[in-house]
């Protein structure tokens, strides 16, 4: 995933997003069947078939191709830039047409090579349409697509085309669908009619279905998927044989089609937004992989930050021989100032420690990363339980039905000593220090007070410890959180296994302890498992910074090395001025330290950009529902790198309130 | 049709070609036109009626074998054409005795030459996905040298279009295919004339230049052995055993 590339195709993309509300006329086909064209015709702009012998040479025209007559930025572009579509996500038109307004959505094409433009595509596809108060769906067909390697594209469009349908509307509201179909660039010489084209689209549309039912019976794995496509494939081919929805169009007739194009869209079904849906499975796909790749980069930024703190350094370098001439190779060796020469050395002392401690902590960082083991076990040995709450829950276990393991032992165990305290003292009911002081006296037999008792558990056990082999590791989380509301809290489920992590904490009436032990490993913390992987997986990239910088210090080093040697006398001006333009390359090393601030800078614009435009809306829109709410509160799913924070995220405070709490 | 009946009546057919002959193997996407080129080679003559090719019926190969959409050899004087499909993803396809008589061919001929069909839907349609599809295969199947032997023919070029314009298209959407190609290693073939384009095509193939053009057979199969990655070397390996016994089956011990 290129997040450059991402970050141009959101800007390209949102800028022209369908304002919210509209009815739009949303136009759909694979890359190059001609959508921009059709528009452009509805819209009445003069179209051309370009022709060689006709018009001028133009770059990126192609002999028999359609275009615009005129050149207008405010047309739909209809361009021949290679392999990858020419409309990017979405884009709107407005006509105005015998007191009728339209907004065309001019949508990129499905199935674009380029796998960065098919994420962007469908979030901008998902986002018009979710935004629209309705729509009128128009998918354009170009005639080449059914005849290629016996309509191959065309299958593969409609396959396209019934996972859209999958994502968008709801089962319930499908049957209620409604399409127009324009096929564009049919052959004159073919002299075809719609009925011969519907006659090819109904056999096409028998062969996927084959297709679909035959790998669904060799492939167990797909067979949901398949049966889908199945289904979706019934439902297309039953739009796709309307007479009156399938319309043959040569963009460049007088404007007939035009008339007939726009009655049957006036006679066709607005789907109402109130339909749609959107299968967050795939937006969360997206999501994931983006916050992923934002991680690394976050990640790669700081480093890169660190790297250019050295710029200062750059900067004296350029003050202190600047003043002698425009670079390096013009510098007058002969006339620097002793002090400048000292200065800078001093200056190349300090970059040297400040690459040394980089270069150290991008060991410590990479030996650290190399030692992680996602399966170390961790244990949280917490605190406080009071007798009367061991009795409580020894009693009502089955209010607390997540206990297991240590803390179950450990309260059972509790609960067992005070109700067996109470029998020996025949109290019935023994409360904090006595029930303490029961328990002990039950278990060692000797006659320490309640409150001698009170004080050295109090003294022995009064905050919580965990035992973790990565506690030093910022970066890791273990997950204990402080409460004292009395209830139990789930920390972190972890579903693959089935346990539950737990930590249980009383504090009415202050401090009697029990030790409760319960066990995890890193990987049940989904953060903690990612940030292995992001750190395993940049090692490379870490180790070849390191290597940067090693040659960097190498080359200060021998800079060092040549202003002692001017200053002790060693070598004369002549030597110094054939050494220093021999490291001529350490300097222009130290200008690609400014483009390397450069790129952190557009790294920084890009992530603020994507972390607006995909995640804070993403985050909003996965914080909709209650149970998505929950999930990220516990971790279940983590939406955003930890890093992006930074980065103007809202803090999850801001982020709307959980009106229930999933805590048991 | 069975395997050993197919492998039977190719064999057949290879075996009453008068020899030495020259073999002309031609590759292309499905639905390409490759059977319409050769049968146009052999002399068919077609005409265009409502943008469709149909037989006009006079001039036929001299031998021709055409089973079930499987196999094709066709035989015209001192030429065998032979189709390889195997880029098309037919189920109904016998790749190993395809493979197998493309061997034995190659073994035979005394002059090899390599036809490949652009056919203009395949570059026209989703922006050239489906012809980058197939070149992408040809290449991982077939060695380096011979794809410099190519000659490629443009098929179903619509009337108000050119080879020119097919040409533009492969540049902007296949531009590694089209660095390949050039004007004169791309021709245009029009079936609907009276052989003109036939003759075209085969004087091109006769006048490849000698050095490396006319391929010995015998280099060929070295030239796959000296490519044992490629898919085509490996599916003979894998292959070679069931041949074997296919050959058996239809010879004999003896045979």
């Amino acid at each position: 995933m290129n997040l450059q590339k991402i970050a141009e195709y959101l800007q390209a993309t949102f800028a022209h997003l369908p304002p919210p509300g509209q009815e739009v006329v949303l136009f759909l086909g694979v890359t190059g069947s001609g959508k921009s064209t059709l528009v452009n015709y509805l819209l009445g702009n003069r179209l051309i078939r370009w022709d060689r012998k006709q018009h001028r040479a133009r770059v990126g025209r192609l002999q028999g191709g359609v275009y615009l007559e005129k050149d207008d930025p405010n047309a739909p572009q209809i361009g021949d830039h290679g392999a990858n579509s020419c409309t990017r996500g979405v884009r709107l038109y407005q006509s105005q047409r015998e007191g009728d307004c339209w907004s065309f959505c001019d949508s990129a094409g499905l199935q674009d090579p380029d796998e960065d433009q098919r994420l962007v595509n469908l979030l901008a596809l998902e986002r018009a349409v979710t935004r629209a108060r309705g729509i009128k769906l128009v998918v354009v067909i170009k005639y080449a697509e059914i005849e290629a390697e016996k309509g191959k594209v065309f299958r593969e469009m409609a396959k396209e085309l019934a996972e859209l349908l999958k994502y968008f509307f709801p089962k319930d509201t499908q049957a209620s669908l409604d399409f127009l179909f324009l096929v564009n660039d049919a052959p004159k010489e073919k002299n075809l009619e719609e009925t011969d084209v519907i006659l090819l689209v109904q056999q096409q549309m028998e062969r996927l279905l084959q297709e679909a039912t035959h790998s669904s019976s060799v492939s167990t794995a797909s067979e949901a998927t398949n049966r889908e496509i199945c289904r979706f494939s019934v439902l297309l081919g039953a739009l796709m044989v309307k007479p009156e929805r399938m319309i043959l169009v040569d963009p460049l007739d007088v404007g007939e089609t035009r008339e007939m194009i726009f009655s049957q869209l006036r006679r066709m079904r607005t789907v109402s937004s109130g339909l749609f849906q959107f299968d967050t499975g795939l937006k969360w796909t997206f999501m994931t992989k983006l916050t992923e790749s934002c991680a690394l980069y976050l990640e790669k930024l700081q480093r890169h930050r660190n790297l250019c703190e050295l710029k200062d350094l750059a900067a004296d370098n350029r003050a202190c021989f600047g003043k002698y001439g425009s670079g390096l190779e013009d510098v007058e060796i002969r006339s620097f100032a002793r002090e400048d020469i000292a200065d800078f050395s001093k200056k190349i002392n300090v970059h040297q420690t400040k690459l040394r401690q980089l270069s150290d902590a991008l060991q410590r960082s990479t030996t650290e990363c190399e030692k992680l083991d996602i399966s170390a076990p961790m244990v949280f040995d917490t605190h406080v339980v009071s007798p009367d709450s061991w009795r409580n829950v020894a009693v009502n276990m089955g209010d607390i039905p997540v206990m297991t393991g240590g803390s179950m032992l450990g309260t059972i165990l509790g609960g067992i000593l005070v109700v067996a305290a109470e029998q020996v003292t025949g109290v019935n009911k023994l409360e904090g220090a006595g029930a303490v002081a029961a328990v002990l006296t039950f278990i060692a037999g000797s006659a320490a007070g309640g409150t001698v008792a009170y004080q050295g558990f109090e003294a022995l056990f009064t905050s919580s410890d965990i035992q973790y082999r990565y506690e030093g590791i910022q970066y890791l989380r273990v997950g204990v959180e402080e409460r004292r509301n009395g209830r139990l809290r789930i920390l972190r489920d972890s579903p693959a296994t089935g346990e539950y992590r737990a930590v249980f904490e009383y504090q009415d009436r202050g401090a009697a302890v029990l030790n409760l032990s319960i066990w995890g490993e890193t990987r049940h913390f989904p953060e903690n498992a990612q940030k292995i992987r992001q750190l395993r997986s940049s090692r490379i990239t870490t180790q070849n910074e390191m290597d940067q910088i090693k040659h960097r210090m190498d080359n200060t080093h021998r800079i060092i090395k040549i202003l002692q040697d001017l200053d002790e006398g060693n070598i004369g001006v002549k030597d110094l001025e054939n050494s220093l333009s021999q490291q001529t390359h350490f300097l222009q090393d130290l200008g690609s330290l400014y483009a390397e601030l450069g790129a952190a800078k557009e790294m920084l614009a890009i992530l603020n950009h994507i972390t607006q435009h995909v995640l804070v809306e993403g985050v909003s829109d996965v914080y909709r529902t209650e149970y998505r709410q929950w999930q990220v509160r516990n971790g279940v799913v983590n939406p955003l790198p930890q890093g992006a924070v930074i980065f103007g995220l809202p803090q999850p405070a801001a982020l709307p309130q959980v009106d229930h709490q999933y805590s048991t | 049709m069975q395997e050993t009946e197919q492998l039977e009546q190719a064999l057949q057919l290879i075996a009453e070609v008068s020899k030495p002959f020259q073999l002309v193997v031609v590759v292309g996407s499905e639905d390409s036109g490759k059977s319409s080129l050769i049968q146009y080679c052999c002399g068919r003559r077609y005409q265009k009626e409502n943008g469709k090719l149909t037989a006009t019926g006079k001039g036929t190969p001299d031998r021709k074998r055409e089973a079930d959409a499987t196999l094709e050899i066709a035989v015209l004087e001192d030429t065998v054409f032979f189709q390889w499909r195997q880029f098309q993803e037919l189920p109904e396809l016998n790749h190993s005795v395809e493979q197998f008589l493309l061997l034995r061919l190659l073994q035979s001929a005394a002059t090899v030459y390599w036809v490949g069909v652009v056919e203009w839907h395949s570059v026209e349609a989703q922006k050239g996905k489906l012809f980058r599809e197939f070149y992408t295969a040809f290449r991982q199947t077939f060695p380096e040298e011979i794809q410099h032997y190519m000659t490629w023919v443009a098929a179903k070029i619509p009337e108000n279009n050119d080879l020119q314009g097919l040409l533009e298209r492969l540049i902007l959407y296949v531009p590694n295919f089209a660095s390949t190609v050039s004007n004169t290693s791309l021709l245009e073939c029009s079936l609907t004339d009276q052989g003109e384009s036939a003759a075209k095509l085969m004087a091109t193939l006769r006048g490849l230049p000698s050095v490396g053009m006319e391929i010995d057979p015998i280099s060929i199969v070295e030239v796959f052995k000296a490519n044992p990655e490629t898919a085509l070397c490996e599916a003979l390996e894998h292959q070679y055993s069931r041949v074997s016994q296919l050959f058996l089956e239809v010879y004999g011990p003896n045979g």
